[in-house]
């Protein structure tokens, strides 16, 4: 245990050293949590311009221009601390030979990358925490009413980010077998934009895709800590959406471990 | 000062201001309030002449300011103080005519895009530099013999060895026929016989066309193989310009004699015949002053035991380090 | 003339290369067609509640939507990858050797490649504004063809301009290598309707970053929807972001060959 205490604190301390000496590029980063949120919430703003009476979806929820703001700030400042970028990050290592030196070392690459991931989500939240204050006074949220929700969005948040993270990884692998990853990202930030609840809340996809969204891997670690933290989520659906995260967390480890333990094969066959 | 030299220096001076900094999260943010800097002079009032058709060696350790005075006379780099022509021109006007006529050669940057083979950047130069097609057909043959660019000029640059790369550099840089050549260590972590077929080839080059070289390195074989006229500079500061027999004549005055003597555990003290700069075992070297040579090498022959005993001039190296020693001073 | 043919020279070279890496070209319709899924779909669900969003119907959208692509396209294609080669030349000291050549430094750092796989995204765009097009059973005419052809260019230029003086501060500060996501984070704005935004976001791509003049003043040309005053507009912010970007680059030249110490 003190192994991992050590090893993690010793590769926190670079990387925030390493993301203080390139603050301002990161800072140009985390600004991109701001876009897509915004635009939505911009979207679905004149959206109710034209329908006072809020908007409702299939399953009866509704959302009035408050809610709106409410729903997509959360969203924000959530998929801030869940984001992950290695599935980029990755090819590119493998392209000009990055990864290989990272190889030699006794510790799997994920838990250097994993202490990056937290140390850029500490220093840019602090960056960044202004702004998000400010939107929130701006934009007058309807503000979240139960306190249970707020707290159990706490482990929700958790699992969401492990979960991204570790399905990003396991997608970044792939890179091992081509370099040329592109079309796969775009393919899963295409469905992980419907699923995950950014471009619309879950509830207001219209017919089938309303109901895959619900039992979707995206919706673990998108929509369902945020709808959590603002009291949306009925009580009898708490627990199950947990459960549901859970076990696509573990359906993301083994996919992870197997396509690792395969790719590094195929690594070192071509070459590395 | 002489007026018809092709490249002139006169009082040339570089000084960059440079901002500190310190390593740590702490240092770093207080630099973001506070910025120290320090002033460098990279290059400190130099001047010389080089004259059409010459090859030059530009000496001086790391640092010491070869490469700003390259750039300044290849007109990337404006000067603080001081002037400079290069063919009548001021070089960091950076004139297309004064462009068109100089080549600047880096040996650890490439000027060749990495993707695609050497022949497609050739062919994008010799639009650029408004070759006619007849001369760029009969410089790229010449050099595709000399450098024996055959086999390499149509394969990816990134797949190429370190040396077929610097020649495949050379060639873009000489495929417009420059009147003068900048070469800042060529020869950069090339092999030996590389460095020969490379230095081979600006010989060669500076016959054929009179090209006027002026060339910086850390292989003192490019130097001696090359230049009839050596410049040494060493805190921005000029310390010698002649030819190399001169360098060895003015500032070392030395011979270095070697002994192989019979037994290690000699009594004698060795230092009254001259310095000594290596002993091992029964093997020394004595570094002696040039007009006492002959004196001492027959008191040694009687005092002391020697199987052998030769005497040399100091190699090149060792001069050039003793100026630098005597700068720092 | 001579730059022209140049230009020729530089783009034949380039495209040769991108002709080595075939795959890319798939790669890039499978991931502008995902792309294109994704945005069409956004469009599809808020349209599904509102007829009309900041003002645009939906075919109105998607001939925005169009833009967005066609613009993105000619971006990635002439401009980012030059804009990019700058910045890595800068960061590698290889800029000298663009330096050394005797033809203006901006024209060749502005035009020595381009990446013509990225031509999927212009076909996408023309693809998709013409389905819109003539499923409304819209004629365009000369003069909508021509302001649309005129602010496009315009927005090309303002697009080139921002983003040369983006290139230009990196002479100062080496580290600003992902200083052109500031490009595509307004961009990315101007794939709606900029009625949609509030007021002062609005004026901020409006007056700041002149996404505005980008993507929606060429949609609205091509929809018949602009006067002549905001053609002329475009021009005039055109050539003056152009002639500001220029002289700044000049200027940042100067200071990299230290000219300013």
């Amino acid at each position: 245990m003190s192994y991992w205490i050590n090893v993690y604190r010793a590769n926190l301390k670079m990387a925030i050293a390493q993301m203080l000496a390139y603050r301002f590029a990161i800072l140009i980063w985390a600004v991109w949590g701001f876009v897509g949120p915004l635009i939505s919430l911009a979207v679905w703003t004149a959206v109710s311009a034209s329908n006072k009476s809020g908007i409702a979806g299939g399953s009866g929820q509704s959302f009035s221009r408050a809610d709106f703001a409410a729903y997509y700030l959360v969203f924000m400042i959530f998929g801030h601390l869940t984001m992950s970028w290695d599935a980029f990050e990755f090819a590119y290592r493998i392209q000009d030979g990055r990864l290989s030196p990272k190889l030699l070392k006794p510790l799997h690459p994920i838990h250097s990358d994993i202490a990056f991931n937290i140390a850029f989500k500490l220093c840019t939240s602090a960056m960044v925490m202004p702004a998000w204050i400010l939107l929130f006074v701006l934009l007058h949220p309807t503000l979240p009413t139960s306190w249970i929700g707020l707290i159990l969005a706490i482990p929700a948040l958790f699992l969401a980010g492990a979960l991204r993270y570790i399905l990003q990884y396991a997608l970044a692998t792939i890179a091992f077998w081509t370099t040329r990853v592109e079309a796969i990202n775009q393919l899963f930030f295409t469905v992980d934009s419907f699923l995950s609840g950014r471009i619309a809340p879950l509830s207001l996809l219209p017919g089938v895709m309303g109901s895959v969204a619900l039992y979707s891997p995206f919706r673990g670690m998108g929509a369902f800590p945020v709808e959590l933290a603002l009291g949306r989520i009925p009580t009898a659906e708490i627990l199950p959406g947990f459960a549901l995260q859970i076990v696509w967390l573990s359906v993301a480890l083994v996919l992870f471990r197997t396509l690792w333990a395969s790719g590094i094969r195929q690594y070192s066959a071509v070459g590395a | 000062m002489n007026e018809n030299g092709l490249i002139i220096l006169d009082g040339l001076q570089k000084v960059y201001r440079v901002h500190e900094r310190e390593s740590g999260a702490t240092a770093s943010i207080k630099s973001l309030f506070k910025r120290k800097y320090k002033e460098v002079h990279a290059v400190e009032s130099v001047s010389f002449t080089v004259e059409a058709g010459e090859v030059v060696g530009f000496l001086g350790p790391n640092g010491a300011g070869k490469t700003t005075t390259l750039k300044m006379l290849a007109g990337l780099l404006h000067p603080t103080g001081g002037d400079a022509t290069v063919m009548g021109f001021t070089p960091w006007k950076r004139e297309n005519e004064f462009l068109r006529n100089i080549s600047l050669v880096m040996g650890n940057r490439n000027q060749l895009m990495w993707d695609i083979p050497a022949m497609d950047s050739f062919v994008v130069n010799r639009a650029i530099y408004q070759i006619p097609e007849l001369q760029f057909k009969e410089t790229l043959d010449e050099l595709v013999e000399l450098l024996d660019l055959g086999a390499i000029i149509n394969k990816p640059v990134r797949g190429l060895s370190l040396g077929e790369r610097m020649k495949c550099e050379l060639a873009a840089a000489l495929l417009h026929r420059p009147r003068v050549l900048f070469l800042d260590e060529p020869t950069l972590g090339v092999d030996v016989t590389m460095q020969g077929r490379i230095r081979q080839f600006i010989a060669e080059h500076n016959r054929k066309y009179g090209a006027t070289v002026l060339l910086t390195s850390h292989y003192m074989a490019d130097v001696t193989a090359l230049c009839s006229r050596i410049i040494v500079i060493h805190h921005g500061k000029l310390l010698f310009d002649g030819g190399i027999a001169d360098l060895s004549q003015k500032i070392a005055p030395f011979k270095l004699v070697r002994l192989d003597l019979e037994r290690a555990d000699l009594e004698a003290n060795l230092e009254q015949y001259g310095e000594v700069t290596s002993r091992d075992e029964t093997k020394i070297t004595l570094r002696v002053p040039k007009e006492n040579t002959s004196a001492v090498v027959s008191r040694i022959l009687t005092e002391l035991p020697v199987v052998d005993l030769t005497v040399e001039d100091p190699p090149i190296e060792e001069i050039i380090e003793q100026v630098f020693r005597g700068a720092d001073k | 003339m001579r730059h022209l043919k140049l230009l020729s020279v530089f783009y034949r070279s380039s495209i040769q290369t991108d002709m080595e890496y075939r795959a890319d070209f798939f790669t890039r319709i499978i991931a502008s067609l995902l792309g294109l899924l994704m945005n069409v779909g956004a469009f599809s669900i808020a349209f599904h509640y509102a007829g009309k969003i900041g003002g645009w119907t939906f075919p109105q959208a998607m001939v925005l939507l169009s833009i967005y692509y066609l613009m993105d396209g000619l971006i990635e294609m002439f401009i980012a990858p030059n804009m990019r080669a700058v910045m890595e030349h800068v960061r590698q000291g290889t800029l000298d050797y663009i330096l050394l050549k005797p033809i203006s430094a901006q024209f060749m750092s502005s035009f020595r490649t381009v990446n013509i796989w990225r031509l999927v995204n212009v076909l996408v765009g023309v693809g998709l504004s013409f389905y819109t097009i003539t499923q409304r059973g819209l004629v365009i005419g000369a003069t909508e063809a021509f302001m649309f052809a005129v602010t496009l260019a315009c927005g090309a230029v303002i697009v080139y301009s921002f983003w040369l003086c983006l290139v230009t501060l990196t002479f100062w500060f080496v580290k600003l290598d992902n200083i052109e996501q500031i490009v595509w984070q307004a961009f990315e704005a101007g794939r709606y309707p900029i009625d949609v935004y509030p007021i002062w976001l609005k004026n901020t791509l409006t007056y700041v970053i002149p996404v505005v003049f980008i993507i929606t003043v060429p949609a609205q040309a091509l929809a018949g929807k602009l006067s002549m005053s905001y053609l002329l507009v475009s021009m005039f912010v055109a050539l003056s972001t152009l002639v500001g970007a220029s002289a700044f680059w000049r200027f940042g030249l100067k200071h990299y060959t230290g000219a300013s110490a």
